[in-house]
């Protein structure tokens, strides 16, 4: 046997006592899902989806959906809920009945649910500047829409969207990963199915900026020497989960300000900004040379986001619209009368439409 | 006296502000030696006091001092009036507060009734109070009862755009329509226009003009004149059939 695992017939892993189920990760260093062991799940995120709340943010990591809607701050449901001198965070969370393989209804009573609302609520207690709002509430209403682990980071990652969104005065972002510990190496990350192995699970979340700890959480057993590697490794998560909320959130912002500034506002400074940002593509300045060029590069610009809206737009030009708006006039006329004609061959039905 | 200089900026940047004395605005605060944001939006800066602060597209109003609002009546008590105007707290309106009110000549509003007001006082610990008359002169200068029209809802951003003294849309929308328009700082715009109609293409115009830049705003407007068209059409075919039916 030994023999064998030296010449490489057997692989060490189908020995070692933690794959009894299944193999976390093969030898070729990947994991069930195909990532490698520092690898974040693919992220896709965007802020406002919702109407009717004061902000909102739809987050995806992996398989994992979550949508938080924040309301507030606002006057307490019940009185018993007001604190003099704060606004209290109220945070509920739901699972979807479709979220999980196994399709079932779960109460929002269920002790573990309560018990990840009130991990999100003590970690967004010390950034919110909840002091400014005595006497309010802000609400935080999670939806998780499809789950495949990692509902903690989830949830506090769209949380975080949603309250930036809905114009919460917050210290800085809060960003949230998980790690854990198996194969003799951290794992970076993981999945419902690496979850629930027995494999240790510890749950990060920061103030990317200072690099202040705001949640940790582990609910199982891990070697105090190893404990820093995977506290390192989900630290370095947040950070890059931290560069791609903070992207998503910026560009939000960004479309919604070019359209509040003024046409005379001098555009180079505008790109000027962007670039300082270090979010802007520099392919797109290349061809911004003369000023006049700008403008127009400006215009088009924001017709391409218009047609994103679903914005028709007409045949006129904005300069000379009094006499388009004519000549559109007379074509709708014109195709109305042709239909009229072709749907009522009854002649003098059309004499009476024409007299009326 | 403005800076025209879009910087954006999110909760927990830091701002390269390096000046002695300044004021801070709304979403900045100092933490030990640095400035830093609390709000995503757009940081502006008046010279004349040296005054930073953050502007941001938010959906919920906080009250300060001097905004005019729309505020709904919905409570009526022996010296005030229960207005909500969309912040966290219902403000108080006093009967006193309007004009030409007196002790014995009081408002008589019902629960319901639509307001146009100053926020006359706005702190964190206490209840908003609203005024619908100057001080200075006790005349009312616009504030008041709002009677019929449509009251809409919008963001922040486009009620403090709309208030500013040269807004194209406002302009473009007076040369086609005549309407009556109090707009809120708390996200609320009332309009009347002559028809109903008319008064639904202009506050679908006011809506749409938030997409799009203000360079845009005439094309927003003419767009409503075109699209309205069929409508009309198809409604002068259908009142075309009532006729002949009849005869």
């Amino acid at each position: 046997m030994e023999n064998l695992e030296k010449e490489g017939k057997i692989f060490p892993q189908f020995s070692s006592p933690t794959m009894s189920r299944q193999e976390l990760l093969n030898p070729a260093g990947l994991r069930i899902d195909g990532r490698r062991v520092t690898e974040l799940r693919k992220i896709k995120c965007k802020p406002s989806v919702l109407r009717q709340a004061d902000g909102s943010a739809y987050i995806e990591q992996g398989n994992t959906k979550c949508l938080a809607a924040v309301y507030g701050p606002r006057e307490p449901r019940l009185k018993s809920q007001i604190i003099h001198d704060k606004a209290n965070i109220n945070v509920e969370l739901s699972y979807a009945p479709f979220s999980t393989s196994e399709r079932k209804k779960r109460a929002k009573t269920d002790k573990r649910i309560l018990e990840i609302a009130s991990a999100v609520k003590q970690t967004f207690e010390p950034v919110i500047l909840a002091n400014l709002f005595p006497r309010s509430q802000i609400d935080i209403y999670l939806q998780i829409l499809q789950f495949d682990g990692g509902t903690v980071q989830i949830c506090i990652n769209a949380a975080t969207m949603a309250l930036i969104d809905a114009g919460v005065p917050m210290r800085d972002y809060v960003c949230a990963c998980t790690a854990g510990y198996f194969e003799n190496e951290p794992v970076l990350d993981l999945n419902n199915t690496e979850e629930s192995s027995d494999s240790p699970e510890l749950t990060v979340a920061i103030l990317p900026k200072s690099g202040k700890v705001t949640l940790l959480q582990m609910e199982s057993r891990l070697q105090v020497e190893k404990f820093e590697s995977v506290m390192n490794l989900a630290t370095e998560g947040c950070k890059a989960i931290y560069k791609i909320l903070d992207k998503s959130i910026r560009d939000n912002m960004k479309d919604a300000i070019s359209n509040t500034i003024k046409f005379y506002c001098n555009v180079s400074t505008l790109l000027k900004e962007a670039e300082k940002l270090h979010y802007y593509d520099e392919a797109d300045s290349e061809s911004n040379d003369e000023e006049s060029d700008e403008y127009q590069e400006f215009e088009s610009e924001n017709s391409i986001c218009c047609s994103e809206q679903n914005y028709q737009p007409s045949s006129s030009q904005p300069n000379n619209s009094n006499i388009s708006i004519i000549t559109t006039l007379i074509l709708i006329i014109g195709i109305f009368l042709g239909i009229f004609t072709l749907l009522r061959p009854n002649f003098s039905y059309w004499i009476a439409c024409l007299s009326w | 006296m403005q800076q025209h200089r879009p910087q954006v900026v999110l909760p927990g940047d830091s701002l390269p502000v390096y000046e002695n004395k300044l004021k801070l605005g709304p979403g900045l605060i100092q933490d030990e030696d640095q400035i830093i944001a609390v709000k995503g939006g757009v940081l502006k800066h008046q010279l004349a006091g040296n005054k930073y602060w953050i502007e941001s597209n938010q959906r919920r109003y906080v009250p300060a001092t001097g905004d005019p609002v729309i505020g709904v009546i919905t409570q009526k008590s022996g010296e005030f009036f229960r207005v909500d105007i969309g912040a966290a707290h219902s403000a108080t309106l006093s009967h006193y507060a309007f004009e030409n009110a007196t002790k014995r000549y009081r408002p008589n509003h019902d629960v319901g009734t639509l307001l146009y007001c100053r926020v006359s006082l706005a702190n964190k610990d206490m209840e908003p109070e609203l005024e619908c008359v100057n001080p200075a002169n006790g005349r009312a200068g616009g504030f008041g009862e709002l009677k019929d029209g449509q009251l809409v809802k919008c963001s922040l951003g486009l009620a403090r755009r709309l208030l500013e003294t040269e807004t194209p849309i406002l302009k473009h929308l007076a040369e086609n329509f005549t309407f009556e328009t109090a707009i809120g700082l708390n996200g609320r715009i009332w309009i009347k226009a002559d028809t109903i109609k008319n008064t639904i293409r202009i506050i679908n115009a006011i809506k749409d003009s938030e997409k799009y830049p203000e360079s845009q705003s005439r094309r927003v407007v003419s767009n409503h004149l075109i699209l309205s068209l069929p409508i009309m059409i198809t409604w002068i075919r259908y009142s075309d059939q009532d006729k002949i039916s009849d005869d």
